[in-house]
């Protein structure tokens, strides 16, 4: 089972989107916003990591950027979720694999997430 | 037409140059007068005793009322041409005394030297004129160019951070609109429905979501209560009322609403009575109330009290929240700050709050305004007018 790191300050899009990604089949590990990702990475072994862009204290996209910069972490693939839609600008700067707009259409983001994930991992839709 | 135009240029890039080193010099007009004459006194005693001529002084007449223009303007032109005029005049008269008569020859040619240099000074002053009338223009138009630029940039920030805050709910709201939907497909039939655990989470999820449409709803009013009272659509109702016992109503339900709050309040015994629009006021006393709980993080400290203060009824709501910078101050009242500061951007809403209730104090002839207490939150107080009766 393909495990996924959740950040984001909404505590409550958290626990519904740990449950939505339990429920297709992903174990789900949430986190508050921290910039000590290696710290979480070393602890966790996640192999895709979901974060919000704009989270109190904790830019996601500087955040991505420190994963993406890191040779021991780049390989996570990373999803950004934000209701900024101006961010795909920059997207470029922060290197990371896929930007999904608030509000998030979690059928596709499932299907996204697939695909993002190490070959030879099953996915099923239930 | 281009030659002029060319000689204009040029002319006109001399007298910046030669403006600049003046505004170096920083205009003192006493030196034109300083100029004259000690080249007056140069030129002149170069005339007597070296040269038979008229024509030398004259130059440096030239000069010196050129060299003044550029230093002062009209005035420096017209300060250098008397100096200069009234010391060569003491200098032919001194040479005459000495047998020289061509004196009169000389005061024609300072005569038309003067009308020639007065003419240049009054062609450069007109040209320093308009270049300064223009340069000011550039300034205004820039300025505002700069305002309007600011102003829209800031409008679209706040629409970019309106757009972010309403759709937070939103997404919450998908969400678990989403997870109701795959918990439909996973139950298998109509008795997994039913089920104790699916019909409790069910119930869970639509309490969550009506708290979120709560939240979108709030968030909608607030923007369509600032549209409207900065359309002066603001409609209070005036009647004469008990403010106190108004905000004694307020605070009760107030602490009703948020048990975790330490409310505490002091009020006058005698009542409070002022003209004005109950439900408004209200809505200003819960907005600084809900502000003073959700800027003080964890378990809010509030103390709400009401006083005359002469012929002013005053409340005062004050926190021991994260408090408010002291510039911040007065432009805490005012629209799209929270898009200007990035500590309250992180609490949930859109920061129109106190501009509407800034707004509604204001159509009550009352004045509101925030006091930082150093280390310990921020008071809100506002004051309005007693009724008086006859």
């Amino acid at each position: 089972m393909s495990r996924i790191l959740v950040l984001d300050d909404d505590q409550e899009l958290v626990g519904v989107m740990k449950e939505i990604l339990s429920l297709s089949g992903f174990d789900v590990i949430t986190s508050p916003p921290t910039y000590n990702i290696a710290e979480l990475i070393t602890l966790h072994h996640p192999d895709l990591i979901i974060m919000d862009f704009l989270m109190n204290d904790v830019n996601g996209g500087e955040l991505c950027s420190i994963l993406k910069n890191d040779s021991g972490m780049k390989h996570i693939p990373v999803i950004l979720l934000s209701a900024y839609s101006r961010i795909i600008e920059s997207l470029g700067d922060y290197g990371c694999d896929l930007f999904v707009a608030k509000p998030v259409d979690f059928s596709a983001l499932v299907y996204e997430i697939n695909n993002l994930l190490p070959k030879g991992e099953d996915y099923e839709y239930h | 037409m281009n030659i002029i135009r060319t000689l204009e240029d040029t002319l006109a890039y001399s007298y910046q140059k030669l403006w600049d080193i003046r505004k170096i010099a920083a205009r003192p007009l006493w030196l034109s007068a300083l100029f004259s004459f000690l080249l007056s006194v140069c030129g002149t005693w170069f005339k007597v005793n070296v040269v038979d001529s008229v024509t030398p002084p004259f130059l440096y007449f030239f000069v010196v009322v050129t060299l003044s223009a550029c230093y002062g303007g009209i005035r420096g032109a017209l300060i250098g041409t008397g100096f200069t005029t009234f010391f060569s005049i003491s200098m032919l008269l001194f040479a005459t005394l000495n047998g020289d008569f061509m004196w009169i020859w000389s005061l024609v040619q300072i005569a038309l030297y003067s009308c020639l240099c007065l003419f240049l000074s009054a062609l450069l002053y007109r040209f320093h004129k308009n270049e300064q009338r223009c340069a000011l223009q550039y300034e205004e138009a820039l300025k505002t160019k700069k305002e309007i630029l600011a102003r829209e940039k800031l409008h679209e920030d706040f629409v970019h951070m309106a757009t972010h805050n309403l759709k937070a709910p939103v997404t919450v709201l998908k969400a678990y609109i989403q997870l109701a939907d795959m918990k439909l497909k996973m139950a298998k039939n109509h008795d997994d429905l039913e089920a104790g655990d699916m019909l409790s989470s069910f119930r869970e999820m639509t309490t969550k979501m009506n708290l979120q449409l709560d939240k979108l709803v709030s968030l909608i009013n607030d923007l369509l209560e600032s549209t409207r009272v900065k359309a002066g659509a603001l409609n209070c109702k005036m009647v004469t009322f008990d403010l106190k016992s108004c905000l004694q109503d307020c605070v009760a339900g107030f602490s009703v609403a948020h048990p975790d709050t330490d409310l505490t309040w002091s009020l006058p015994a005698e009542p409070a009575w002022i003209e004005g629009d109950e439900v408004r006021l209200e809505q200003v006393i819960l907005n600084l109330l809900s502000n003073a709980v959700k800027y003080s993080g964890g378990k809010a400290r509030v103390h709400v009290s009401c006083e005359h203060l002469g012929d002013q009824v005053v409340v005062k709501v004050k926190d021991h929240g994260t408090g408010i910078r002291s510039n911040m101050l007065e432009a805490i009242f005012s629209s799209f700050v929270r898009v200007k500061s990035p500590e309250l951007s992180k609490f949930p809403g859109l920061g129109l709050g106190l501009d509407i209730s800034a707004e509604i104090v204001k159509a009550h002839q009352g004045e509101i305004k925030a006091e930082r207490t150093m280390g310990e939150g921020a008071t809100f107080q506002f004051s309005l007018p007693v009724h008086k009766v006859g």
